[in-house]
């Protein structure tokens, strides 16, 4: 039968066994690789580009746009992306598993690496990909889904987006001087937000439509302005022109907008990409982008990292001798007004005053603080350590800023004592007049305290390893303790301090040190210790451990904001009634699940479910 | 009314109107290059369908002749056009219409005469059956073993037992798909 085979129409994927016509367009991808195998013509078929190309397209739109190579090997594209989607899984569940009784919420990076770089198969754009489809897979009714993949998956992704796909770029950036501004910000943007895949045409496109405004702004008040016209160069305006010029892109700010935003802690605020929609921004981010949008009309400003506030300044008066008749400042904030040198020192108000402050400064420096605003925003240890991260690519002979990296390495995350030691042993050497306002007086103890605290570092390398210790696994099984009424998952609220917590583990008698009751006047319950004691995630943030006495079912149960969650559940149930346990918890407590049910069907009225 | 002549001896020839003949692409182009021929007068022989399967064709396009013209999207050449229109060029899922489903000769037996049928409009160019027949061939075959697939498309296994092997190990990531 077989000599009747015969290609009909290859590049559909269709051809004639046997006097039939099969399409092979309608397979699934798995189908389509394994009838491969079925005979010479399948496989030829089972390649064609275009058919692998089709249920790329439909499974991984999000990377199918990026490649646009024609020569491309579709069904190989297919298969690494189909396989860094099953390493990465792979990972996470190492990782879940390892860390579900470990302290603390951040992952070595040590560990990541080991977890996934390292594997042979890795391929860095694949497994942005695959943890970028994780992160982003979800709406506000999967809000509170697959909670400990994506908690692992931030954290995987955030480490492989800033050291390998970021960081050449940064360093590159750096060595070219630092000087393109543009790429300054959008990698500032990038750093702080793996999960979003920067689209820098959009960016582009943004930044033209703005400059339409602001032209067509200025056109329709001086219809003849030389830079409408294209006639003259900027250094060769009048003062009138240069600031009918600004005072265009200054209403353009206005009119969409842009005109600054009070919470800066936020990093959002300072991402330029983002800030564009949002509208709102910090003075500095503001600055960027009038800076851009005056240089692509022709328009000359000066970055001016003032202290307080980052502003703007152009020559307005070239004709005239001293800087402070010459230079006329934008302050960005409402949208932009123009300011005179006294007014900025009167804003500012403080004894110290330094010339220098006054001049413009290039991308590098921007970045730079930028990065500073968030190392020392105090909004949650992830940023002030990415922004510490990136800075010391930006800035490498900063020594106090690797110091100050290397020590939360070391003290709060405890673990990655490998990198601290890195980060102090190849940094750039030292130039003493270059660490601190003390100058060289200053350097030498400080650069004693770096050799103290490197050899510090290393001996805690080699005697504690990179991970913190994990909790021995001890199997809980209520059916052994029927004293114990409540469960891993339940929504609880405590009576006494009305906080509202999730139950993350329990011992059937109070199984902390004596001191502890003591102090918490575990004695005046009327069970005293000898009752079943809960760990809990409060709302507030804070881990407690609570007697059963006080505790009561939440008549209201709401989603619990403690970054621990993730740890230990997969989910919140659909009803919103309790928190389900990813697997490796359930292997502690692997009883529990059924008596959650089991209250929850008790206690709150049924939830109307489609189903 | 058009004649159409199967390929057996003595042939079996079928009236059809001219609207549903004209669903066969091959024989539209035929009867436009024959244009001012009394085409109602002579028999088209077709060399390559025998007679019970002229007769499904002939069901086939009888029920489908009032059907609305499908959209003809100009077809874009992948290797000198810009790449960016061709991303968008994702045929439809196929959906089989419940009377063509009935139509369909599925039962076991009978599919070496579904496999002349889809020949047979592959030859013709009707693509709507040609598209809901293989839709339908490949659901069949989605998610079978190798051998069984073979089996039911009556093909040999042409590879050696080396070369065999080595397919199975290259295509090995797949099991999961």
């Amino acid at each position: 039968m077989a000599e009747h085979i015969r290609d009909t129409d290859a590049d559909s994927g269709r051809f004639g066994p046997s006097g039939a016509c099969v399409s092979l367009r309608t397979l699934t991808a798995g189908d389509l690789a394994r009838v491969a195998l079925v005979c010479r013509s399948f496989r030829r078929l089972s390649l064609d580009g275009l058919l692998w190309r089709s249920k790329f397209q439909q499974k991984y739109p999000t990377l199918a746009k990026h490649v646009v190579d024609k020569d491309t090997e579709w069904m190989e594209v297919y298969r690494q992306r189909y396989c860094a989607g099953r390493l990465v899984k792979r990972a996470l569940h190492l990782l879940a598993g390892r860390y579900v009784r470990r302290e603390g919420l951040l992952v070595p990076y040590t560990v990541m690496k080991e977890s996934l770089v390292k594997d042979p198969s890795f391929n860095l754009v694949m497994c942005i990909d695959a943890l970028r489809c994780i992160l982003n897979d979800y709406d506000d009714q999967r809000l509170h889904r697959n909670l400990t993949e994506r908690f692992y998956g931030a954290q995987l992704l955030s480490y492989i987006i800033k050291f390998y796909h970021l960081r050449p770029q940064v360093e590159q950036w750096q060595r070219l001087g630092g000087t393109n501004l543009i790429q300054g910000v959008l990698l500032f943007s990038q750093w702080f937000r793996p999960e979003v895949e920067l689209d820098e045409a959009a960016f582009e496109s943004a930044l033209q439509e703005l400059e339409g405004k602001a032209r067509a702004r200025l056109m329709e008040k001086a219809p003849t302005h030389p830079l409408i016209t294209k006639l003259k160069h900027w250094s060769e305006l009048t003062a009138v022109d240069r600031h009918a010029a600004i005072s265009a892109v200054i209403y353009t700010f206005q009119s969409v907008g842009l005109v600054g935003d009070e919470d800066t802690g936020n990093i959002e605020r300072s991402c330029v990409d983002l800030v564009l929609t949002t509208k709102k921004a910090r003075p500095i981010t503001l600055c960027a982008l009038f800076h851009l949008i005056a240089d692509r009309i022709g328009i000359v400003t000066e970055l001016i990292s003032f202290p307080g506030r980052f502003f703007l300044r152009f020559v307005e008066h070239a004709d005239l001798e001293s800087d402070a008749e010459r230079y006329t400042y934008v302050d960005v904030w409402e949208g932009g007004n123009f300011r005179n040198e006294n007014a900025l020192w009167a804003w500012w108000g403080g004894i110290e005053k330094n010339r220098d402050w006054l001049s413009g400064v290039d991308a590098k420096k921007l970045v730079y603080r930028m990065l500073a605003n968030h190392r020392q925003g105090g909004e949650s240890l992830k940023t002030t350590v990415s922004a510490l991260e990136m800075s010391v690519l930006v800035e490498p002979q900063e020594l106090q800023l690797r110091m100050a990296l290397a020590r939360i390495y070391c003290d709060y995350m405890e673990t990655n004592y490998d990198l601290a030691v890195d980060l102090l042993e190849n940094s750039p050497r030292p130039v003493p007049t270059a660490v601190g306002h003390g100058g060289r007086q200053g350097a030498c103890p400080f650069l004693i305290q770096v050799e103290t605290y490197k050899d510090q570092a290393k001996s805690r390398l080699a005697t504690h390893g990179i991970e913190r210790p994990e909790n021995e696994l001890k199997v809980k099984k209520r059916s052994e303790m029927p004293g114990v009424r409540y469960a891993v998952g339940m929504i609880m609220r405590h009576k006494k301090y009305n906080y509202t917590c999730v139950i993350a583990g329990w011992d059937d008698k109070c199984a902390a040190p004596r001191a502890w009751q003591m102090q918490m006047g575990v004695q005046t319950l009327q069970r005293q210790g000898d009752q079943p004691f809960y760990n809990v995630l409060a709302d507030d943030g804070s881990n407690r451990y609570a007697a059963e006495d006080n505790m009561i079912f939440e008549p209201k149960p709401v989603p619990i904001s403690h970054d621990e969650v993730a740890k230990y559940f997969c989910e919140l149930d659909s009803s919103g009634q309790f928190y389900r346990m990813n697997e490796h918890k359930a292997v502690e407590y692997p009883e529990d699940e059924e008596r959650v049910l089991q209250y929850v069907a008790d206690h709150y009225s049924p939830v109307i479910s489609d189903d | 009314m058009i004649q159409l002549c199967s390929n057996d001896d003595p042939p079996v020839s079928f009236t059809v109107p001219r609207k549903a003949v004209e669903l066969s692409k091959t024989i539209k182009t035929m009867l436009e290059d024959l244009e001012g021929f009394d085409m109602e007068q002579t028999p088209i022989p077709l060399p390559n369908v025998d007679a019970p399967t002229l007769e499904l064709i002939v069901k086939w396009v009888e029920q489908h002749q009032d059907d609305p013209p499908p959209v003809e999207k100009p077809r874009v050449e992948d290797d000198d056009s810009d790449d960016s229109d061709a991303d968008d060029d994702q045929e439809p899922e196929v959906v089989i219409p419940e009377w063509d489903k009935k139509f369909l000769p599925t039962d076991d037996e009978q599919k070496n005469q579904l496999f002349k049928l889809l020949n047979a409009a592959n030859y013709l160019e009707i693509k709507p059956l040609l598209d809901i027949g293989c839709k339908y061939v490949a659901d069949k075959i989605s998610g079978q073993t190798v051998e069984w697939v073979r089996d039911y498309l009556n093909m040999e296994n042409d590879y050696t037992p080396e070369e065999e092997a080595k397919l199975k190990e290259e295509i090995a990531w797949a099991e999961g798909l």
